[in-house]
């Protein structure tokens, strides 16, 4: 499944806000198919960095290249905007449009953004609510809906506009405990079917048991990187050994 | 002779056939600087947030400028001020009276609209701006798809608020002998010296206009929350 190519490289990204640097010259490539998770501890930059991924925090200095297209500080909106179009974000409080019904939400981007005919995106939605297990609710309104199911319909969402990478902030931190499960199990189901995913969760089963990289952030700088088995069994540094213990 | 006649007997003959015309003029004037005045309203709430410091200044000095004078003075001063203003610029506008009316209330309501609709548009949480821009929507879309169709239900009982005032306020356009409800009122008054019949009645007409309007809110306001509740 990993074809050694890179798909998403970062170089040098920095981060300011005020007098206070969040990220500091971080680089990173991510190879197609790859399933990368970020860890660390709060504050240590890895939301922010994710956030940066997408431009929704735009960085200081430093680029970002996905296949052909780069980003840097001073791009011009509708740069970002196609560049948004391959990167898709589920974030930790769903963000679902309240006024839209499931359908609606995970057809508006690709009828507006990719401009496909509406019976070609609500085929699209139509699958993609099936894969993540909500066929039913197709007509529901998001308030008719646990959060598990919403975070649901937010993968779909994202999915629809079919990212070559996709970004998980804190996917399931803000879900009721006995609604982890299902959540995780569509980014499982995900991750198998050879989507390239940039993860951050304070979810360590799930990082050892799907990630084929960890990488391990504290203080806006990236500490340690490696296989899960070389992160979780035998850290190098200090700090990663301290988190590890604690969690 | 028609002051003779008993109170039931002087409305229904004298008084109402004479308030509906006014009632019907205050209600045009109502529908329509309420209309204009709501689509004001959203272009300088929208200028208010710009990106652009310039349409920003405008839309709040625009707005500082309708909200803190009177709008009797407002009406006073389009309908006798304006004109021999542009008079000097060899423009020749003449208003009536009704146009002048509409303009000064359309003028007026979308100062108090546009706050209503940035208000508005600033409660919604700022992670549904960043999830319709994540999936690649642009500032426009996000505005006009995402954003603001949130904001219908909540902007409701101020904008109802807003238009209620402004059904009252048109009576101020009676200044500019526009024969309105409350002008019509005070002619009959003095014309057959029964004050308070005829006060009673025009207090009425404003009153069921509205009701009306609140009524036609409720409903709109019901009909949103089965959407998605929002």
């Amino acid at each position: 499944m990993k074809k050694n190519e890179v798909i998403l490289s970062v170089s040098h990204l920095s981060k300011q806000f005020g007098s206070n640097l969040v990220l500091k010259d971080i680089s990173i490539e991510v190879n197609q198919g790859e399933v990368i998770v970020i860890i660390g501890p709060s504050g240590s930059g890895k939301s922010t960095l994710l956030r940066c991924l997408n431009y929704l925090e735009v960085p200081t200095s430093g680029e970002i290249h996905l296949h052909g297209m780069n980003l840097h500080p001073k791009s011009s909106e509708s740069e970002i905007d196609a560049f948004r179009k391959n990167i898709g974000m589920v974030f930790q409080s769903f963000n679902l449009f309240p006024h839209l019904t499931v359908l609606e939400n995970i057809t508006i981007a690709p009828i507006q953004v990719l401009k496909i005919s509406k019976a070609e995106a609500i085929a699209r939605a139509t699958l993609l609510l099936k894969n993540v297990g909500l066929s039913e609710k197709i007509n529901a309104y998001p308030r008719d809906l646990s959060g598990g199911q919403q975070q649901r319909v937010a993968i779909a969402r994202a999915l629809a506009m079919q990212p070559d990478v996709m970004l998980f902030d804190e996917a399931t931190s803000a879900l009721d405990p006995e609604l982890v499960g299902e959540v995780l199990k569509v980014m499982k189901d995900l991750a198998l079917s050879g989507m390239t995913m940039v993860i951050v969760t304070h979810e360590m089963d799930f990082a050892r048991d799907v990630s084929d990289r960890v990488i391990f952030m504290d203080k806006g700088l990236i500490v340690e990187q490696g296989t899960p088995q070389e992160i979780f069994q035998t850290p190098r540094e200090q700090r990663t050994i301290d988190f590890i213990k604690r969690t | 002779m028609e002051s003779e006649l008993g109170f039931w007997a002087f409305s229904k003959i004298v008084v109402l056939p004479r308030l509906l015309g006014g009632m019907y003029i205050t209600l045009q004037l109502t529908l329509i600087s309420g209309a204009l005045g709501l689509m004001l309203g959203m272009v300088l709430a929208l200028f208010r947030i710009s990106r652009f410091s310039i349409l920003k200044w405008f839309s709040l000095l625009y707005i500082t400028l309708f909200r803190g004078t009177p709008l009797l003075l407002q009406i006073l001063f389009i309908y006798f001020a304006l004109p021999t203003i542009l008079e000097r610029y060899e423009i020749n506008m003449v208003l009536d009276s009704f146009s002048a009316g509409v303009l000064a209330l359309t003028l007026n309501s979308a100062a108090y609209l546009a706050e209503i609709f940035r208000a508005g548009i600033l409660s919604i949480p700022k992670g549904q701006t960043e999830a319709a821009r994540a999936l690649g929507l642009s500032r426009h879309q996000t505005m006009y798809k995402i954003i603001i169709p949130q904001t219908y239900r909540r902007i409701i009982p101020p904008v109802v608020n807003e238009l209620s005032a402004l059904t009252k306020e048109t009576s101020l356009v009676s200044v500019i002998s526009l024969s309105e409800l409350l002008y019509v009122t005070q002619r009959i008054g003095s014309k057959y010296l029964r004050v308070w019949e005829v006060y009673i009645w025009a207090a009425l007409g404003y009153l069921i206009i509205v009701m009306v309007l609140s009524l036609i809110a409720a409903r709109v306001e019901k009909r949103l929350e089965f959407k998605g509740g929002v």
